[in-house]
């Protein structure tokens, strides 16, 4: 193909693909930039947003595909060149010295004189920062701002290299509305100055009021590219969630429309993450024997930290736990534990797993006091092998040998090994978080299958999840969370995906 | 163009660690051989010189067997603290608190007591010491999350510095000529050798200690927690295991068995307290941990190579007047090599051909 003389994109992805060990993080994507323009990248976690920008900035080279910059091709191989060919990338989670200034941040690792005129190069950051609306002290100490200011510097660090296409990873995902609103009019102003902006977000609002085109990743290829004045966020939604595609092994269980006793019930919770900001506020929740409650939100919106909550990991700031009828003051794990709670983590390697352990070990994990794994008194490793590979069979968890090191297993694995631990003792209730969340198509059918098997054995099962799909296929009630807020619950057939999805992205309440 | 990339291997088999740690040690004796070249000895006179006078005389084995004693203690030390990633670097320090304690009650009980007592009560008062010694390091660490690596390196001076204090002052033996020793303990508190060598019971002790250390790890409850909070701490907390109590009791024992090693050398090899009686020890104790990649059975082997290592030393001393500069020496130079080796059991290395 012929490139024309004047350039129409300043940037170019043709059929980038990228795997990695197990799973297609993008496949064959096809992505274009016009000069001036702002492009969002829309996408469900997982979707393969992230591999894409990574690839843009350098950090991982494409395995196929080619990137034209400019109209040039390049090949990167380190976010240095991409730099040097004008790409930038503000990532969502800041990249700052806390205890250095903003001056001294900012000019990190680019060349300067042998002699530091830090009086000249304040000034030149302070009128960059005037030509863009980016106001910030540069003398100031990064730890002495305020979140919205820290983003600043990450965009002035990026403009102060020269770039000329900014990646902005979920830039508002971590600001207050005030501080959004800042960053739009910043935007604007970069567009106004020749730039051109990819923009990655959940929050379908500020996506439909900035974007110029929209792209919509799923599964890591490319669902579709749309004009915005052509589309709207209903056809969006539905596009992301993957609602169009046809689906296979589907299990549905019949919906118990009996009432069944009350296992769990919250009132007005309040929690804080571990900086100590509130995460959830006055948070509602019933969840009865025998149903499956889905909690619908966008990831980051507090669901993590109520699944911590009402497992004992966090404490309650507020509000009344009430399980099984008992009123819970400061429950601890292992009390948790006892009353016969399972948890399925949604970050399943980080917690729910000791990856350099063998698999026969992780079977202990939660379960340390199950007298199946002792001798008279001690912990003997036949019964330890034996139980994991009773366990493993009744779970197809597929590996060489229980002996083997639980981290190496693939995601799959890892998932029906947790499921496997926590179902395996007498549940009463049942938190899975994102349980199928990057999954295949049979583990994912597994997974669902045995959690809608326990339910319809009576247990109360509370299913968080940002993949509409599952929700409307395993949930009896759905509420949804957004801001740490419950924005509302209804049972699923008075639902519909649209609204659950407006509602998670904030527009909509019911 | 050709890149070499290193590649994770999905699994490290023990044999490839041992092979590549043997074959780290022998360039660690090649790169030692420089050295020896360079302060004017013949490498080959002085290696086999260590085998024939080390590893092909009675006497020697009896050095290797004694030496080997506080290798053994402070390598399970800081092993045990290493199963939950804990750095501690203050065995040396618990080492010399433990050896005030058992010096303490040798001193003022031993003339009462019968041996049958005297021995349990040292060893009981030696580990005390040692943990409580390690106690403040190990709270800073388990309340405020402190960096047990500085609070124990420097803890270490503390406790030398106490050490001379009471050498040079209340503890000083009046008809020593004013060398700052104790005076000898009394015969109950001596640790008893095997038949006429100089061989004490602390070889037992230690070897008796390393076999518990292994099985808590493996089969108890407790063991198993330390594992996970070694290998993963937010799957720990995923599981409701206290992470406070168990670090806190962790550090505490690893004082201990330091402590232990304190006692061992003085009522096992110099029947008193005196300057200098840890040869770093404790600090030697971090070297064979790591060599023994914190499993305590291989602590037996790796502590033994390091008692040649010093025993070797003392004989270069002897023969070629070297000074024990050139054990430290060789201790940082196997160390290199075996931490430099560890990219070799962790990863492949795979050749790739890019054309640009």
């Amino acid at each position: 193909m012929q490139t024309p003389p004047h350039q129409p994109f300043v940037l170019e992805l043709r059929g980038i693909t990228k795997a990695f060990p197990g799973i297609i993080a993008n496949d064959h994507v096809d992505f274009t930039l016009k000069q001036g323009e702002i492009h969002t990248i829309l996408g469900e976690n997982g979707a393969g947003k992230s591999t894409l920008m990574n690839v843009i900035a350098g950090l991982y080279p494409p395995e196929q595909g080619e990137i034209l910059v400019f109209g040039k091709k390049v090949h990167f191989t380190n976010p240095r060149q991409s730099i040097k060919h004008g790409i930038g990338m503000v990532h969502q989670h800041f990249m700052l010295i806390r205890n250095h200034t903003v001056t001294e941040n900012i000019i990190l690792g680019t060349p300067q004189r042998f002699k530091l005129d830090f009086r000249r190069v304040n000034e030149e950051i302070r009128r960059l920062g005037e030509k863009y609306g980016l106001t910030v002290d540069p003398q100031k100490k990064i730890q002495e701002l305020s979140v919205g200011e820290q983003q600043r510097v990450e965009i002035l660090k990026v403009l102060y290299r020269g770039a000329k296409i900014l990646i902005l990873d979920e830039p508002t995902a971590v600001l207050t509305p005030q501080e959004s609103e800042a960053l739009y009019q910043i935007i604007e102003n970069m567009i106004q100055k020749d730039h051109s902006i990819i923009f990655i977000s959940h929050k379908m609002k500020e996506v439909m009021s900035l974007s110029d085109r929209i792209t919509v990743l799923g599964r890591g290829k490319v669902l579709g590219t749309f004009v915005k004045e052509k589309t709207d966020a209903q056809e969006l939604a539905k596009i992301m969630m993957g609602n169009e595609e046809i689906k296979e092994l589907l299990v549905s269980s019949p919906i118990v429309h009996r009432t069944q006793e009350v296992v769990l019930q919250v009132e007005k919770i309040c929690a804080n993450d571990d900086r100590g900001y509130q995460v959830l506020s006055e948070v509602d929740l019933e969840v009865r024997a025998g149903q499956i409650v889905g909690l619908a939100g966008v990831s980051g919106n507090g669901q993590a930290q109520l699944a911590e909550v009402l497992s004992g990991i966090r404490p309650m700031v507020s509000g009344t736990y009430t399980y099984w009828g008992e009123k819970l003051k400061a429950p601890t794990v292992s009390d948790m534990i006892a009353r016969g709670l399972g948890y399925i983590p949604e970050d399943r390697k980080r917690y729910g797993i000791a990856g350099s352990l063998s698999i026969s070990h992780n079977f202990l994990l939660r379960d340390h006091k199950n007298p199946q794994f002792y001798g008279q008194q001690f912990l003997n490793i036949n019964k330890m092998n034996q139980y994991a590979r009773i366990k493993m069979q009744e779970f197809d968890i597929r590996a060489a040998s229980e002996k083997i090191q639980a981290g190496v297993l693939s995601g799959g694995n890892i998932q029906k090994t947790i499921l496997a631990r926590e179902s395996s003792r007498a549940l009463k209730f049942l938190i899975a978080s994102q349980p199928i969340r990057g999954l295949d198509v049979h583990a994912t059918a597994f997974i669902q299958k045995v959690i809608l098997q326990a339910k319809s054995e009576g247990l109360a099962v509370l299913l968080i999840t940002e993949d509409l799909d599952e929700l409307f296929l395993m949930s009896d009630h759905i509420y949804v969370i957004c801001d740490g807020k419950m924005v509302g619950h209804m049972p699923k057939e008075e639902a519909n995906i649209e609204q659950i999805g407006l509602m998670m992205t904030g527009v909509a309440v019911s | 163009m050709i890149y070499f990339t290193l590649e994770k291997r999905l699994h490290s088999s023990p044999v490839t660690r041992i092979i590549v740690s043997l074959i780290a040690i022998g360039v660690a004796i090649l790169i030692g051989g420089f050295f020896l070249f360079a302060v004017g000895v013949n490498p080959l006179q002085a290696y086999g010189l260590v085998i024939d006078q080390i590893f092909m005389d009675y006497w020697g084995w009896q050095d290797l067997l004694v030496k080997i004693i506080p290798f053994l203690l402070t390598g399970i030390a800081v092993a045990l603290a290493a199963q939950m990633r804990l750095w501690n670097i203050g065995a040396e320090g618990q080492l010399y608190l433990g050896a005030v304690a058992a010096t303490w009650v040798a001193l003022n009980w031993g003339s009462a007591l019968s041996i049958w007592v005297m021995i349990p009560i040292m060893i009981l008062f030696a580990m005390l010491s040692g943990s409580l010694w390690a106690f403040i390091p190990g709270f800073l660490k388990a309340q405020f999350g402190v960096n047990e690596i500085i609070t124990t390196l420097l803890l270490n001076y503390v406790a030398i510095s106490w050490v001379d204090y009471l050498l040079y002052g209340p503890w000083r033996d009046p008809g020593s000529n004013n060398f700052p020793v104790t005076r000898e303990f009394p015969e109950s508190a001596q640790l008893p050798a095997f038949g006429n060598t100089s061989i004490h019971v602390g070889l037992v002790i230690g070897l008796v200690i390393i076999l518990l250390v292994y099985f808590i790890l493996e089969k108890t409850e407790v063991g198993f927690k330390v594992k996970v909070i070694g290998d993963n701490i937010y799957a720990a907390q995923y599981s409701g295991f206290n992470i406070k109590w168990i670090t806190l009791a962790v550090v505490m024992i690893s004082g201990a068995l330091a402590g232990i090693a304190g006692m061992t050398e003085v009522a096992g090899v110099h029947y008193r307290l005196k300057q200098n009686f840890s040869i770093n020890y404790g600090y030697t104790g971090i070297i064979v941990a790591w060599l023994a990649r914190n499993h305590p059975i291989a602590i037996i082997f790796t502590a033994f190579f390091l008692a040649v290592v010093f025993v070797s030393g003392e004989l270069m001393q002897l023969e070629f007047s070297l000074p024990i500069a050139m054990v430290y020496l060789f201790q940082g130079i196997i160390l290199f090599s075996v931490l430099g080796s560890e990219i070799f059991t962790e990863y492949k290395i795979k050749v790739k051909k890019v054309v640009a």
